[in-house]
């Protein structure tokens, strides 16, 4: 790892946070409508396996995709019905589905592990990617890759740019309103609960034909899905400053790898496990920064202030409340 | 499998014929016991019902939620270690990297599946467990994935989940 070029780092970032970014902006969506969708590390897995799965035995990648993006709606739709129609305890659906969601990956997929299976590989764009160095960090990278790039502009127009993005924000923020104003505050938390599944289940496809490929237990998406939960908080469910967080956490991955090199002395579990304590670190500054007496220390001061005022966030108000009656 | 060397014999917990230790026992029905006692008849327990019950409401009697919650969630974190302890020196002998047996997540399953009860919780665990040992079998026999009996376990709790919340709605409309 000698000649460690920034092009080549910034291209490892942008490929592994591929799928992160695809199950982010997913559950972006689904929390702005006020549903929480605590399944995500179940469905990212049992995607995962139904998208190998199906592109081993069809040899096509864009039935892999597929039903990936069709394991993560129904799952989704699994939590949505139970939460918004019959009212159980939203946390409580989503944690049972994860667990169970993840021991069905591995019952299902257990004739697949090990498996050499089709792939999808760099595809260059024609042109761009002879541009002398954002070629080589952006246009050589595979299909999922510029899908997550485009989502998360689509994303962010969607929510601030357009009337459905301003429906499903209120909705999320004041449901009562939004039903006296005339919207079917059910049908599109459940519909934005299935939009946020497909995308998981195709972050899910991501993982196993993309950034891991093949299917085995461990796959090595495992604990994704909460990291995805979290990097939604730590993007104060804003599309951009999520997908920011999710190449954060991704850069801190690939440099873990590449430290590793460095430092062979070290125990190799240090540079797996070290992008989680420090995720849950930053977790606990956005929570400070909620704080008034903190904020108004901070307001002053050059660095701290703007820095303050950057990680302050708060969730849509009605977040995990069903519509009552 | 990776981990450590085994420890010496004499660390193990003493353990009778078929590998069951007695300490272990006394030890779960003794914090079965201790919690039934704690949450029924002490005044902590009342203070944690009442913070569960309606965070709100508790501060108007007196009571600071967040003192409460984090003295149960130490006490939770002393009995998960507890446990821990006993997975390495009963079970495993040593320590290794999947030295919880997602224990903690089978936890939160059994409290759910006993609806938020203490009594049925023994009778629960017992089930899982024997579902969780007989599956270690499956791959031998039947030639599929162990993890079978987190299946079971997933859909019992889910469909019970469902129960509770149909027959709450029809509580609340009749």
């Amino acid at each position: 790892m000698g000649e460690l070029s920034l092009a080549v780092l910034l291209a490892g970032v942008l490929a592994g946070a591929a799928p992160l970014v695809l199950a982010v902006m997913g559950e972006t969506v689904t929390e702005r409508a006020g549903l929480i969708n605590l399944s995500l590390d179940g469905t990212i897995l049992l995607s995962a396996m139904g998208a190998f799965a199906t592109a081993y035995e069809t040899e096509s990648l864009a039935a892999g995709f597929a039903a990936g993006a069709l394991v993560g709606a129904a799952v989704a739709a699994a939590v949505a019905v139970c939460s918004v129609y019959w009212r159980l305890s939203q946390v409580a659906v989503g944690f049972v589905l994860t667990l169970m969601c993840r021991d069905l990956a591995y019952f299902l997929g257990n004739p697949f592990s090990r498996l050499p299976g089709p792939h999808a590989g760099p595809w260059a764009v024609p042109f761009l990617e002879d541009l002398p160095w954002a070629g080589e960090v952006l246009f050589r990278q595979s299909l999922p890759v510029y899908g997550s790039l485009l989502l998360v502009g689509l994303t962010w127009l969607y929510l601030y740019r357009t009337r459905w993005g301003l429906e499903l924000r209120s909705v999320g923020e004041h449901p009562r309103a939004a039903y006296a104003r005339g919207m079917n505050v059910r049908r599109l938390q459940f519909f934005y609960a299935v939009w946020g599944g497909v995308l998981t289940g195709l972050a899910g496809a991501a993982f196993s034909l993309c950034v891991k490929p093949g299917w085995g237990r461990p796959q090595g998406a495992e604990g994704m899905g909460w990291i995805a939960l979290a990097i939604v908080i730590f993007g104060g469910w804003h599309p951009l400053k999520a997908a920011l967080g999710a190449y954060l956490f991704a850069f801190l991955q690939v440099t873990g790898v590449s430290l590793q090199g460095i430092w062979p002395s070290a125990p190799a579990q240090v540079f797996q496990t070290a992008p989680f304590p420090l995720m849950i670190f930053t977790l606990v500054l956005v929570h400070w920064t909620r704080k008034g007496r903190l904020r108004r220390w901070a307001e002053g001061r050059r660095w701290i202030g703007p820095l303050a005022r950057f990680l302050h966030v708060s969730p849509p108000r009605a977040l995990g409340k069903s519509l009552p009656g | 499998m990776s981990g450590t060397e085994p420890f010496p014999p004499e660390l193990w917990l003493p353990a009778w014929g078929w590998r069951v230790s007695p300490l272990a026992l006394a030890l779960a029905l003794t914090a079965l016991a201790a919690t039934g006692w704690v949450l029924r008849s002490t005044r902590l327990g009342l203070s944690l019902r009442a913070v569960g019950g309606n965070p709100s409401a508790s501060v108007l009697l007196g009571l600071n939620p967040g003192k409460c919650m984090l003295t149960a969630m130490a006490l939770a974190g002393g009995l998960a270690g507890l446990a821990g302890m006993l997975q390495v020196s009963g079970v495993y002998h040593r320590l290794i990297p999947a030295i919880s047996s997602n224990y903690g997540y089978l936890a939160l399953l059994v409290v759910m599946l006993a609806d938020y009860r203490l009594l049925p919780v023994p009778a629960i665990a017992f089930f899982f467990a024997c579902l969780n040992v007989g599956s270690i079998q499956l791959p031998m026999m039947l030639r599929v994935d162990s993890s079978l009996s987190g299946v079971i376990q997933g859909a019992c709790v889910l469909a019970t989940l469902c129960v509770y919340g149909w027959r709450r709605r029809r509580g609340s409309r009749g």
